[in-house]
């Protein structure tokens, strides 16, 4: 298990570093967050008084150097604006994220998988067109696009579904089609070229060779190979929703880390910025390592190396 | 029919699209497949060798299809099929049971991601060739056994990289025999291989032959496989069977220039020379219309006649069939041997 030992030791160094950079970052950028938070009406002491409360007036190497310690005692810090501990602001954002990945990523998969296979069975017949058409339409169309068709068409003209998150199941849907709509697109162009692909190896004239006709020798030989790579490309999109999706979440209203973060930047609330994006490199992080896994497990040629 | 025809290839082209226009890389190629007999084809890489054989099955590659003639197929009791005018779904049910290949490539004519037990398994299971899963395990580690492999209940378990060439070349050869097929199609079996397993491979296809009575076509570049253990040889040149007889006579008595070429390309050891004989030039590209006779250009004896007319095929002795201008010319004339 060195192996994995040495996986894990690499995260940690990416998310000290990924501290780091953000650390600095959101302190080069201008504006102060004191007089973010008052406003021009107040009066210079307060806001020096605010800002020394916040730790604001240390040297930059002291404030990150506190942080890093509050950090590995699981102290993010306080949110200057929600006033509340980032940690708990996070862990309450995530079921609602988490809620519309899962739900955006099932979608995903299983129309950019049928429809990766079902291209290949009908190469260059109507359905394969069709099919990789929507695809292209995946990859290129802006989410914000794709979710304000969605409520156009779904909520204002046929009146299906509500336009905004209220808690319910129904509400997600369109959220997450709409964050689903570029993974589905891309999950079904790799299935579709990797089992293009895999349909040219000798081995599959074997299986032909074997009496298997062509849909059998396409399920039961070429996915097998073809899925790797989707598996690598799909882990990371779940990774990727679940550190929170901005757009889909502000313009459906559903209050997750993707909302948090995009209420962080508006506010410069320095702590709560630094805890969401931690969060998702973190979530991305083990994403990757969990891609790899899975690939070494799958593929006999492969070793955990 | 004097002899017991298994399969019958008759006036067979393929063709290939290449910019929305069909060229022919098999040109009404002939050929007798009698029952138990080992049939060689032979000629140069791009010659149409592989893509005669793989029309058999109908796994010939996208761009190419059958655009004439007609494979027949003898069952024993006398019926008989064309497999070019077959259903997909038909043909495959011959395929594996009846009509098993051998490929080329041992190292990617195996799936990389399946146990090879499995793979072997999976003829029997697709042509309902075991009554339980426990039976059709037993009888792929028989045949594994058969075909020469040491610890056969280790090895079905393996996976394709675990192996070396020659053994996945057994591995590929249990899985065409298995069904035990009356006709087995080796696309160059022992091309990638290295001599001393060349030897061993071809030993194990005239075994199986023997053993269930098949017939086999056997595809290659090598005139050395072909005496070994062939037959029949065909000589086939861009497309066309240029002479064809049993393998005796014809290394006996090599008639059409280009099987002449071939046999004295092969180094004979012990022979002074300092070089290599060979055939001079390239097979000519396939979108190249060639009026005469295809090997005019690289012919050591065309005559007039071979650049503007096709060449008939002619019975020089019996059995003994050349398609060459010059024959004749050679009868009458002092080159005959």
């Amino acid at each position: 298990m060195a192996w994995f030992a040495k996986r894990l030791l690499g995260i940690l160094l990416v998310l000290l570093e990924i501290m780091f950079l953000i650390f600095i970052m959101l302190r080069v950028i201008p504006g102060d967050p004191a007089s973010v938070l008052l406003n021009e009406h107040v009066s210079p002491a307060a806001i020096e008084k605010l800002t020394v409360s916040m730790g604001l007036d240390k040297s930059l190497s002291e404030q990150f150097i506190d942080y890093l310690k509050d950090a590995l005692r699981g102290d993010f810090g306080l949110s200057y604006y929600l006033h509340k501990n980032v940690g708990e602001l996070i862990y309450e954002a995530f079921p609602y994220t988490a809620r519309l990945a899962c739900m955006a990523a099932v979608f995903a998969w299983s129309f950019g998988i049928v429809s990766g296979i079902v291209s290949v069975m009908y190469h260059d017949r109507i359905l394969d067109y069709l099919f990789r058409g929507l695809s292209l339409l995946g990859i290129s169309v802006p989410i914000f696009m794709v979710a304000m068709f969605l409520q156009y068409l779904i909520y204002y003209r046929l009146g299906m579904l509500p336009l905004n998150f209220n808690g319910s199941f129904v509400s997600l849907l369109l959220p997450a089609v709409a964050l689903g709509w570029d993974s589905a697109g891309s999950v079904a162009r790799i299935t579709r070229s990797q089992l293009m692909e895999q349909m040219g190896e000798p081995y599959i004239d074997t299986a032909k060779a074997k009496g298997l006709y062509f849909s059998r020798a396409v399920l039961r030989h070429a996915l097998r190979n073809a899925i790797l790579p989707v598996i690598t490309v799909m882990a990371l999109q779940l990774s990727g929703m679940l550190s929170g999706a901005v757009i889909t979440e502000s313009i459906f209203g559903v209050p997750g880390i993707g909302r948090l973060a995009l209420t962080a930047i508006q506010t410069r609330d320095m702590p709560l910025l630094q805890g969401t994006v931690l969060f998702s490199a973190f979530l991305i992080a083990v994403g990757n390592l969990l891609a790899d896994l899975i690939n070494s497990i799958l593929d006999p040629r492969r070793g955990l190396k | 029919m004097s002899r017991d025809i298994l399969l019958e290839i008759k006036n067979l082209t393929v063709s290939v699209k290449k910019d929305g226009k069909d060229f022919p890389i098999v040109k009404g190629v002939d050929i007798e497949v009698p029952r138990g007999k080992i049939v060689g084809i032979v000629g140069e890489s791009g010659c149409g060798k592989s893509m005669t054989a793989k029309s058999i099955n109908g796994i010939l590659p996208r761009a190419a299809r059958i655009t004439g003639g007609s494979i027949i197929w003898h069952d024993k009791n006398g019926e008989e099929r064309d497999l070019s005018s077959l259903s997909e779904k038909k043909l495959r049910t011959i395929c594996g049971s009846e009509i098993s290949m051998v490929f080329q490539e041992p190292m990617t004519s195996l799936n990389p991601m399946m146990r090879i037990g499995k793979q072997v398994e999976e003829v029997l299971l697709i042509h309902g060739l075991a009554k339980s899963k426990a039976e059709a395990k037993e009888k792929v580690i028989k045949m594994l056994d058969e075909v020469g492999i040491a610890e056969p209940e280790l090895r079905y378990n393996s996976f394709p990289h675990e192996l070396s060439g020659g053994m996945r070349q057994r591995v590929i050869i249990a899985m065409a025999v298995i069904a035990e097929p009356k006709l087995l199609i080796a696309d160059e079996p022992t091309t990638a291989l290295d001599v001393t397993i060349e030897a061993q491979i071809l030993k194990l296809i005239r075994k199986m032959c023997e053993i269930h009575s098949m017939s086999v076509i056997i595809i290659t570049h090598n005139m050395g496989v072909v005496s070994k253990i062939c037959d029949d040889a065909y000589v086939m040149y861009m497309g066309r069977i240029m002479e064809h007889s049993t393998t005796e006579r014809l290394f006996r008595r090599p008639v059409h220039p280009y099987t002449r070429g071939l046999l004295s390309s092969i180094p004979r050891i012990g022979e002074d020379k300092e070089y290599l004989e060979t055939i001079p030039g390239n097979i000519p590209e396939i979108d190249k219309e060639i009026r005469g006779c295809e090997f005019c250009l690289r012919c050591s004896d065309d005559i007039q006649s071979c650049f503007f007319e096709k060449p008939e095929e002619k019975e020089i002795e019996e059995g003994h069939f050349v398609r060459c201008h010059s024959v004749e010319v050679l009868r009458g004339g002092s080159k005959v041997l």
